[in-house]
């Protein structure tokens, strides 16, 4: 078995005049949750449909699960992928939909139950498709991803129109699959349901990679905060002006004071030393992390200036 | 390609199939009542070439018993065209061609595997068609006094096979065709226009002035096979002309499905 999953070197494709992805190098190591981001049309459909064999690069080479990207018959059937919206025939069964692609596939029929039971689609199974909620339609499309017990399970927007509910449900699949082994590409651009299942991200804008590592180094990196709340409200202008000493920026907020910049945990130490030290108690030391959504936009806006 | 036939034979496995499947049955019964109820007495009567209305005489030859049967599957061509096309055409619409290639890579085999069992579907539908025109036969006989002993001859049976032959190699070659039309056109509405309007109101058109077309267009081409040849047209000459088109088809079909990226 090898040590990624996923690897790609100057992966590119033109459709006509447009490029949808530009020399994109990428790599994903075995058995992490991997977030794929970035905004509509920033490529990462295009990039899937590259990894699964369904349109041809037009310059770049690659491996899934070791083997050639040439060669998607000798993967896919290790991959599952829910790619976009489900896509099953409207007047089949949600079963018999995933019996058919389990003939085609290969996989015992016996695997059916087993991932409708899974998805927690085993009462509704012999509904027909066209009668299935949305959220329903993307928990049969996890499903037949996950027939061939894939090593590989690339997910596109599954979270897709779901009401909230449907969204929290999602995630907590996406959970459940994450513990059970399998390697997971999730592409979305809903930023912050990423965060919490992931723990590497590939960042993608205008078809070019802007970021790639541990989901922790980026959350990790670039601005930060730490609310302040002083012991005496009165205390607030000249802990302010202490702040403002150390080179860091404050705003008020509501009886605290937020301070931003690079803010790391000496400085905040510092801080609070020179806070006792001037006679100021601080009640309340908050770190606030960024968001990746913050995060994903600051690497835009670094790479754009 | 074993796997992709099993698997279309149990997308067909559903009650509206079945259904559609005994169409040509229903068909194949109207046609052959029809056949029976307008043909002429009159002994000099001539319906030149393939034509509900016969000489009633005629009815007792050999291949009496299959002469609706053959007359009503030629009018299924247009259905076997329509159907391919809309069929295929769905699976880039409704996006289940992408479904459908991250089970099964190999999309020869997929297309490959998708005709034969679409094939097995015409093969059934007009057996049981045929079984139905002749027990219509049988029932029509009596009422216009026609004589039944040749039908079940040596050369009744052969008549009778290569007449359900003729119009199942008639009907692949349109689904074939319709296949090949829907994975280059993509879209349902332009592919079916586009094949309805040739194939039969400006093929028609073009023969009416030039009886050649029959010879060389290929809606006429397999109609005249489907009958068994016309006078325009030998059968056999028809046939070799059909198997022609109908395998360039398959080959234009099998390079741009394999070629082409699924976008959809």
């Amino acid at each position: 078995m090898t040590n990624t999953a996923v690897e790609v070197r100057g992966l590119s494709k033109r459709f006509g005049r447009r490029e949808a992805v530009t020399a994109l190098d990428m790599s994903i190591p075995t058995g992490v949750v991997a977030g794929f981001i970035g905004p509509n049309g920033a490529g990462k459909t295009t990039t899937l449909r590259m990894l699964l064999g369904l349109i041809r690069p037009t310059a770049g080479t690659g491996t899934v699960l070791g083997l050639p990207l040439s060669d998607p018959a000798g993967y896919l059937p290790k991959v599952g992928a829910l790619i976009e919206s489900p896509a099953f025939h409207p007047a089949l069964s949600g079963r018999r939909n995933l019996e058919v692609l389990a003939c085609l596939g290969g996989h015992p029929r016996a695997r059916v139950d087993e991932v409708l039971g899974r998805v927690g689609l085993a009462d509704r199974g012999d509904d027909p498709y066209r009668a299935y909620s949305l959220g329903m339609k993307q928990r049969l499309g996890i499903a037949a991803a996950l027939l061939g017990d894939p090593a590989l399970l690339v997910l596109d927007e599954p979270t897709n129109g779901l009401d909230p509910l449907g969204i929290r449900d999602m995630r907590e699949l996406l959970r459940g699959l994450a513990a059970s082994g399998p390697t997971l590409l999730v592409s979305s651009h809903l930023l912050a349901e990423l965060e919490q299942v992931c723990d590497w991200i590939v960042a993608l804008d205008h078809g070019r990679r802007v970021y790639q590592g541990p989901a922790a180094d980026l959350l990790a990196t670039g601005r930060s905060a730490v609310m302040l709340r002083p012991e005496r409200e009165a205390d607030l202008s000249a802990l302010a002006g202490l702040v403002a000493d150390a080179g860091f920026e404050t705003r008020l907020d509501a009886g605290r004071l937020q301070v931003t910049g690079e803010v790391h945990d000496a400085a905040v130490a510092d801080l609070n030393r020179g806070a006792a030290a001037a006679g100021i108690g601080l009640v309340e030391i908050t770190p606030i992390r960024a968001s990746l959504e913050d995060r994903y936009e600051s690497l835009v806006t670094t790479k754009e200036s | 390609m074993r796997r992709a036939y099993q698997a279309e034979l149990l997308k067909l496995r559903r009650r509206s199939v079945v259904i559609a499947a005994l169409l040509p049955a229903a068909l194949a019964v109207l046609t052959t009542v029809l056949t029976f109820a307008l043909a002429k007495t009159s002994p000099t009567f001539d319906p030149g070439g393939p034509n509900f209305v016969q000489r009633l005489s005629a009815l007792a030859d050999p291949g009496g018993m299959t002469q609706g049967y053959s007359l009503g599957m030629s009018l299924f061509g247009l259905v076997a065209l329509i159907v391919t096309i809309a069929n295929t055409t769905s699976e880039f619409s409704l996006g289940t061609l992408r479904t459908t290639f991250l089970a099964q890579p190999n999309r020869k085999a997929w297309l490959g595997g998708r005709l034969l069992a679409i094939g097995t579907l015409l093969v059934v539908a007009f057996a049981v068609a045929l079984v139905a025109a002749v027990a219509t036969a049988y029932v029509m006989a009596p009422v216009r006094d026609v004589g039944t002993s040749a039908w079940l001859s040596g050369s009744g049976i052969a008549a009778a096979f290569g007449d359900y032959l003729n119009a199942l190699l008639g009907a692949a070659f349109f689904g074939l065709l319709g296949t090949a039309i829907a994975v280059v056109v993509r879209s349902t509405v332009p592919a079916l226009a586009m094949a309805i309007v040739w194939t039969f109101p400006l093929e028609h058109i073009i023969q009416g002035s030039w009886p050649t077309a029959t010879q060389v267009f290929p809606g006429l081409l397999f109609a005249t096979v489907a009958v068994g040849g016309v006078s325009d047209a030998p059968y056999v000459s028809a046939l070799l002309a059909s198997a022609g088109y109908a395998a360039a088809a398959l080959a234009v079909a099998m390079i741009v499905m394999t070629r082409r990226d699924v976008t959809a």
